[in-house]
């Protein structure tokens, strides 16, 4: 218990240079810096898959088909002669920005609530929770196949019916972490002053409740990019011929044995970028965490 | 002392739950276990003499065996073991006796008298008289279940073994459609039941249902006391097994897995993906028919669209989709090029269609339709249903119109929105379907007949002319080759379909099972119980 | 302690109600006509409008809603499925218990796997062990557990021939699946078992119980692990809730008729009153194992137990 009293009040002297401090305590992390250097490069690529692709995300040659890799096509070519290698770059297009956008949402949204619950207290808190405990209750993957298909399928619409799973579980960290900082003695300051309930949420309370935010939600986009990979098994999510991971795993599932590098390799980009951001959070948690400092 | 009691409540109480769960999953599964045959030692067993039970995979699932739904297909194999019907459909399109002993027409067409058999009985024991076969007609009328009902005018008993029906036009074919559609049950045995036949069915069939889980397997055992006499049986519906059991299996790779550990004897319609691994292996046989429905592309006839009107549009469409590329890619080779938007298999096609040219693949003519055609580069949009194979097609479509600088949307959405919108033409400019159908007659009026549904034919087009030529040829005295020839000929010179590649069913199984003489089905699967082993 | 555990109860009523709206809701927006698809798509008008009226869509929504809800939970009528025709109550209680032994299975094989890696990382934490566990955790939650799947029957059933791939029946059915869903568990618990772990490693009693004497491994599990617990008890909850509906993946695969495959299917034949019972019965058996956590917390840690004695006290004395 003294412990985590002790860190409490050390995050609070130093709160200013928070985000810095946390950054610098990161790069001590070695699988942190790792994580981040792996995901920075998959970023790049993606951004600039058009410059590096060798082919057409949609690019057909049939006479191509089912092909292992080979020096022209790097990773091999799919069922329809398409380079998975291209393919892979543009899909990550899709499924990075849904993860990112899909977990910037729920954060969004989080935020609000939970800022709400957290700030107000009482009777708003209480209806709020009580309403997250609703949401929570159903199983989340249950939640986003029947809002996914009430919305249906399509970049856009996946990327809402992902962010509503998120919610709750933003919000009520939001809310336990400004429970937490409410009754200290700058929020009872701006009080004073009269400032008003916005802008002591906004300009105080939020950035002081943010860090294990960041954490959870690096964490997310990993597990967001994850369950658009089981949304497509079940045939929603992003409409071909785009190349989400999810949805190229998917397809290519019933040739496991006959060309395995068809699921190999839109596998292995999913696992390296859920490996990168994980190890990313990881890192990020262990920093903000005071009782882990070295 | 409080404390204690507290604490060894809670823990008791925390016991009690995880037991409860542990309980209540092990006394729910725990039936199935023995209800379920291994079908590797009972074949074991039966090496020497010859198989009497078997185990088939299949992917057609039947969620609930109850007569009144159509969510499942009439066509797949194991219907026959769940219900009698009123006649019986071969592969090569035959129709024979099953309830039903004899039927005839009179000479306005469209009046049928039909005699059932005098000694039908179900498993308990009812007696089938010609008032149960009328109950159920007329059930499936009220309830609009099938397509061929709705041809039916009216339906009366004249006997206690005969029966009128009268349908509502001359149409060849559509009298036996009803037939071999119309489940033969008893309706008190019916109207007793608490779940409509759901999970538990009484009927006439040469078999029983001794284990279903729905989406999982379902089990079948020869009945000592079925009603028909053996010398009366054709050979198409032989009962030559014992048990039959189908295991669900929808996963490709699984398909090939449960074939390979022997989780199944043998697997109907087996994803043509996995073909090729068993190809040139000894220890299994490969049968392959064409199945009954095959993949067509119609455009959209409603007025809203561009291309309902935009003939030229169609043809270049047309001529631009390589359907041997089709072929190749999507269905591995095991599929082939349609000559109509029929498949071939139907009563009524004609043999010669294949010899003529239908829509082959040719840029060049696409461009120069295109050029004719009044389209300006604007997306079009594809409509389809989201199963793989058709996403697939969908995406090398997309392709082949790309190549003639034809722009297309696809619109891949979930079975239930496909089947609310496919007769709706305002919502897409082309559709892909999967159809096919008893005969010639039944696939027009499913597809071309404009007075069909509410806003005009299967893609809510109005045509007058075709709708006229329709009714003259499929009467009993217009079904000439000539009529059906002149049918044909205006589809293809106005472009309202294209039929694209009539998929093969694939059936795979093990050599152990040592069969003679194989008995295929329509729908291009086999009749496992009708085969004849060794 | 007993008014605590009859409060909490009572409370699930509002929730379930609440789930049982949402899902109402969400259904009813649902694009597709349900009549169309239980007829097939060659009926005429006039069935549709029978079939409408018949299944009560051509009521409002309120309507609908009060008959549902009063179906559900005054009278216990549960209905039955609009496109097989099927008691819904039959068929979850024949399909719920496979989902919650598949669950069951799943999250035992990852408790067991997730905290002995966490504790062997945090008894050898910064060395290589510790990297080790934790980065064997965090590969396999990297990895989608259909391929995983895949792969696991490869070598299993195919290669080895150990293990059935698919189907239902004895427990050695749930096995693979077991393996192939509970990737995500490990890695979750792993790592909160070594932070847990490391919070109390460091703490005084456990100095003083080194110091006395006892056995190392008696300290790491009677002293350290105890006191870790409640955390960790916390990611086995949640974890049982998100499994319970996500399983439809790991279900397809292996072919096992559950809860998921059934809701899913339901999804997307539109059959309303499968999916609305279904979430329904997840969110029963969901709160019901939150309660379940709750009280192992109170079992496990005397701090909580007192707390909701002094709740139960209050309300005496207000009373």
């Amino acid at each position: 218990m003294l412990n985590t009293m002790a860190g409490k009040t050390q995050i609070k002297i130093k709160k200013k240079s928070e985000f810095m401090r946390t950054l610098k305590q990161m790069s001590y992390n070695k699988l942190a810096v790792f994580g981040a250097i792996v995901f920075a490069i998959e970023l790049i690529l993606v951004i600039l898959a058009p410059l590096i692709a060798p082919y057409g995300y949609a690019e057909m040659d049939m006479a191509a088909a089912y092909q292992p890799p080979s020096w022209a096509h790097l990773c091999g070519t799919d069922d329809l002669g398409r380079d998975i290698f291209s393919r892979l770059l543009y899909g990550g297009r899709y499924s990075i920005t849904m993860g990112i956008f899909s977990i910037g949402i729920s954060v969004m949204l989080g935020i609000i609530i939970g800022s709400t619950a957290g700030y107000f207290g009482g009777k708003v808190d209480n209806i709020i929770m009580r309403f997250l405990d609703i949401i929570q209750s159903l199983p989340g993957m249950l939640l986003t196949i029947v809002i996914s298909a009430v919305l249906g399928s399509g970049y856009i619409n996946t990327i809402l019916s992902l962010s509503v799973n998120g919610i709750p579980g933003q919000a009520r960290m939001l809310r336990a972490q400004m429970m937490r900082v409410r009754g200290s003695e700058y929020i009872e300051a701006a009080e004073s002053i009269n400032c008003s309930k916005f802008r002591i949420i906004a300009k105080h309370l939020i950035p002081n409740s943010f860090s294990p935010l960041i954490v959870q939600a690096t964490m997310g986009v990993a597990n967001m990019i994850i369950m658009a990979a089981g949304l497509s098994f079940i045939g929603l999510g992003v409409q071909p011929p785009a190349s989400e991971w999810g949805a190229m795993l998917s397809g290519s599932r019933q040739f496991i044995r006959s060309s395995p590098h068809m699921v190999f390799f839109p596998g292995l980009a999913i696992a390296i970028t859920i490996l990168a951001l994980n190890l990313m959070g990881d890192g990020l948690r262990d920093a903000l965490d005071p009782k882990l400092k070295r | 002392m409080k404390k204690k009691i507290t604490r060894w409540v809670c823990t008791v109480m925390a016991g009690c739950m995880l037991i409860g769960l542990l309980a209540g999953c092990t006394s729910g599964s725990s039936p199935k276990e023995t209800g379920t045959p291994d079908a590797n030692s009972d074949n074991s067993t039966a090496t020497d003499k010859a198989v009497t039970s078997i185990t088939i995979g299949t992917s057609d699932a039947w969620d609930t065996l109850t007569p009144f739904r159509t969510t499942q297909s009439q066509m797949s194999s194991m219907v026959r073991y769940i219900y009698d019907r009123l006649a019986y459909q071969t592969a090569d399109n035959r129709y024979i006796p099953q309830v039903a002993k004899s039927w005839e027409v009179e000479d306005d067409g469209v009046t049928w008298n039909v005699e059932i058999f005098d000694y039908v009985a179900d498993s308990e024991g009812n007696h089938i008289t010609a008032s149960d076969i009328v109950w159920m007609l007329e059930e499936s009328m009220a309830q609009g279940l099938k397509p061929c009902y709705n041809k039916i005018a009216s339906v009366e008993q004249t006997g206690d073994y005969s029966f009128k029906v009268v349908m509502k036009q001359d149409i060849v074919n559509s009298f036996e459609l009803v037939l071999v559609s119309t489940y033969v049950v008893s309706q008190k045995a019916y109207e007793a039941s608490t779940d409509d036949f759901a999970a538990k069915t009484i009927s006439t069939s040469p078999y029983l249902v001794t284990d279903f889980v729905s989406g999982s397997h379902i089990t079948f055992k020869k009945r000592d006391d079925y009603w028909q006499k053996e010398e009366l049986i054709d050979k198409a519906q032989a009962n030559n097994l014992e048990t039959i059991t189908y295991k669900i299996i929808k996963e490709a790779s699984q398909q090939q897995v449960a074939l390979e550990t022997g989780t199944v004897d043998a697997f109907e319609n087996i994803s043509a993906t996995v073909v090729p691994a068993f190809e040139g292996n000894a220890s299994y046989e490969t049968v392959q028919f064409p199945s009954s429905n095959g993949i067509q592309l119609f455009y959209s006839g409603d007025e809203s669209r561009v291309i309902a009107k935009d003939e030229d549009l169609c043809r270049a469409i047309s001529y631009a989709i390589d359907a041997e590329g089709l072929v190749a890619g999507v269905y591995n080779g095991y599929a082939k090029v349609m000559h109509d938007a029929a498949v071939e298999s139907v009563v009524g096609y004609l043999e010669k269609w294949n010899d003529e040219e239908y829509f082959p693949y040719d840029v060049d003519k696409a461009k120069e339709y295109l050029a004719k055609s009044n389209y300006k580069g604007e997306e079009l949009e594809l409509l389809c249903m989201s199963d793989s194979t058709s996403q697939r097609i969908a995406q090398m479509i997309q392709n082949y119109l790309l190549a003639v600088d034809i722009k297309l949307k696809l619109n891949i959405v979930d079975a239930a929105l496909f089947s609310a919108s496919r007769f709706d033409g305002a919502q897409y400019d082309m559709i892909i379907i999967n159809a096919g159908a008893g005969s010639l007659p039944a696939f027009w009026s499913n597809r071309f007949d404009s007075t069909a549904y509410e806003k005009g034919d299967g893609t809510a087009r109005n045509d007058e002319v075709l709708t006229a030529m329709l009714y003259s040829t499929w009467t009993n005295e217009g079904f000439t080759e000539e009529n059906i020839d002149a049918v044909r000929r205006y589809i293809i010179d106005h472009a309202y379909a294209y039929g694209m590649c009539l998929p093969t069913s694939c059936s795979i199984y093990a050599k152990t099972l040592s069969i003679q003489e194989i008995v295929s089905l329509p729908a291009g699967t086999l009749d496992f119980a009708a085969c004849v082993y060794q | 302690m007993l008014r605590y555990i009859l409060k909490r109860i009572l409370w699930m009523i509002p929730i379930v109600l609440g789930v049982a709206i949402i899902v109402f809701t969400l259904m009813s927006f649902c694009p597709g006509d349900p009549a169309t698809i239980i007829l097939g798509s060659t009926a005429t008008e006039s069935d549709l409008t029978a079939m409408r009226e018949e299944l009560g869509l051509n009521k409002t929504y309120i309507e609908r809603l009060g008959t549902f809800l009063y179906d559900t939970f005054i009278r216990f009528d549960f209905g039955e499925s609009w496109i097989t025709r099927t008691s819904i109550k039959a068929a979850i209680i024949e399909r719920l218990p496979r989902t919650m032994l598949l669950t069951i299975a799943t999250l035992g094989l990852s408790t067991l796997i997730g905290i002995s890696l966490g504790i062997m990382a945090a008894i050898n934490q910064g060395n290589w062990k510790d990297n080790f566990c934790m980065a064997f955790a965090l590969i396999g939650v990297s990895v989608p557990d259909f391929w995983l799947a895949l792969l696991l029957i490869l070598l299993f059933s195919v290669k080895l021939g150990w293990l059935p791939a698919m189907g239902i029946g004895g427990l050695q059915y749930y096995i693979l699946p077991a393996m192939a869903g509970c990737m995500g568990g490990i890695a979750a618990l792993a790592r909160q078992t070594r932070s847990s772990m490391l919070d109390v490693i460091r703490a005084d009693y456990i100095t003083t119980a080194r110091s006395k004497g006892v056995p190392e491994f008696r300290v790491i599990t009677r002293h350290a692990l105890k006191n870790a617990f409640i955390p960790i008890i916390t990611i086995i909850g949640t974890h049982f809730g998100k499994m319970l509906g996500g399983a439809m993946v790991i279900e397809t695969i292996f072919a096992i008729p559950g809860m998921g495959s059934y809701i899913v299917t339901a999804v997307n034949s539109r059959d309303y009153p499968v999916v609305q019972v279904g979430a329904v019965f997840l969110a029963i058996v969901f709160s019901i194992c939150m309660l379940g956590v709750d009280l192992i917390y109170a079992a496990v840690d005397p701090r909580i137990r007192a707390q909701y004695g002094k709740k139960s006290r209050k309300v005496k004395v207000n009373a």
